[in-house]
């Protein structure tokens, strides 16, 4: 395995070249498209039908595409991609957030839009239990007198695999969490935590 | 928009010509042995024009990407059937699942996954890479845990 100090450069961070999806925004934008498509499918329209009556927020988490079937989702979405989500056709209205699991975002919305229900997806951090369940108690806290919806992506999520089922991951951290919630299957890696306080 | 695989669309993100790290590190391990007998197994189509003499049966050398939902049990039996001198298994560990608990496996689960893998290997070098933030590392188009096997 000598050959391994020959890699090239490669230009593989996302973070460190963000700028250069500016030059390819088209493929960026079918990346999105792709993105949306899949996420599509089963979670979001499932979460739909449970949302109450009143003002949805989503956090990064394509609420501007579902407007035609309830128009009072509002979006909010990381800045950074605003450019890219500029270009692609939407009629939702998009609200922009340097971080919107922030602390500082969480409370604008709870005290200037007054939502009767949030919708988050978490797993692109890239946590494990104890963090997940850290900071979504801290999401909890800032969320008061709202539904809360919560995607589990587990794709995105760290734990042992081979030594724990995803039930039993999805099982420990409710044990974790500041409120109870319920659990919904949307997809195979994909479960929501929900809570009904409004219905 | 064309439908080609996900590796080569990602790297349409950028201006530059270049090779994320570990697709860079499959083509290193087999460098010297491309025109040998290989077996695709797996979401390989990147690697088509890679290797010049691929078979389906009796390979001397194997690329495994496992990069779609699979259970251990289904992993497991994947890799019992490879039977070659040089084994590449590139797998997406967050897409694997269990159906019940072990907890008699390490609880690092990087360990634990090589474990998994050199129980099956028993007899055999195996160079293990893996990363631990992925989030800039492009693992779903490419996965970035390997396994080099080898024989002596």
């Amino acid at each position: 395995m000598t050959s391994l100090s020959s890699y090239k450069n490669a230009k593989n961070s996302l973070k460190q070249n963000y700028s250069t999806y500016f030059l390819q925004i088209e493929n960026f934008a079918w990346w999105m498209k792709k993105r949306k498509g899949k996420n599509t499918e089963n979670k979001q329209n499932n979460i739909l039908k449970l949302l109450p009556k009143g003002t949805s927020i989503w956090l990064n988490n394509f609420g501007y595409a579902f407007t035609d079937e309830n128009p009072n989702i509002i979006s909010f979405e990381n800045k950074k991609n605003k450019k890219f989500l500029e270009k692609i056709n939407h009629n939702g209205k998009i609200l922009y957030s340097e971080d919107t699991l922030s602390k500082t975002t969480l409370q604008y919305i709870t005290k200037y839009q007054k939502p009767t229900s949030v919708v988050l997806r978490y797993g692109h951090q890239y946590t494990n239990l104890k963090t997940t369940a850290k900071k979504l108690n801290d999401i909890i806290k800032c969320l008061p007198k709202t539904n809360i919806f919560i995607i589990l992506e587990f794709e995105h999520i760290y734990y042992n695999r081979i030594r724990y089922t995803q039930k039993h991951f999805t099982n420990s951290l409710l044990k974790l969490l500041s409120q109870p919630f319920k659990c919904k299957e949307l997809s195979f890696f994909d479960t929501l935590l929900y809570d009904d306080i409004y219905k | 928009m064309p439908n080609i695989n996900w590796i080569s669309r990602q790297k349409t993100f950028f201006k530059e010509p270049h090779e994320f790290k570990q697709i860079q590190r499959i083509k290193d391990f087999f460098n010297t042995t491309k025109n040998a007998p290989t077996m695709l197994l797996g979401d390989t189509s990147y690697f088509d024009a890679y290797f010049d003499n691929k078979v389906t049966t009796a390979p001397e050398q194997v690329l495994f990407v496992c990069n779609t939902a699979t259970s251990l049990n289904e992993f497991k039996q994947q890799l019992q059937s490879i039977k070659a001198t040089r084994i590449c298994i590139a797998v997406n560990k967050f897409r694997l699942y269990s159906t019940q608990n072990s907890n008699t496996v390490n609880s690092n689960y990087d360990i634990s996954l090589f474990d998994f893998v050199q129980d099956i290997f028993k007899d055999s070098r195996i160079d293990y890479f893996y990363e631990k933030d992925l989030g800039d590392k492009f693992n779903f188009a490419s996965p970035t845990t390997q396994f080099y096997i080898t024989h002596d």
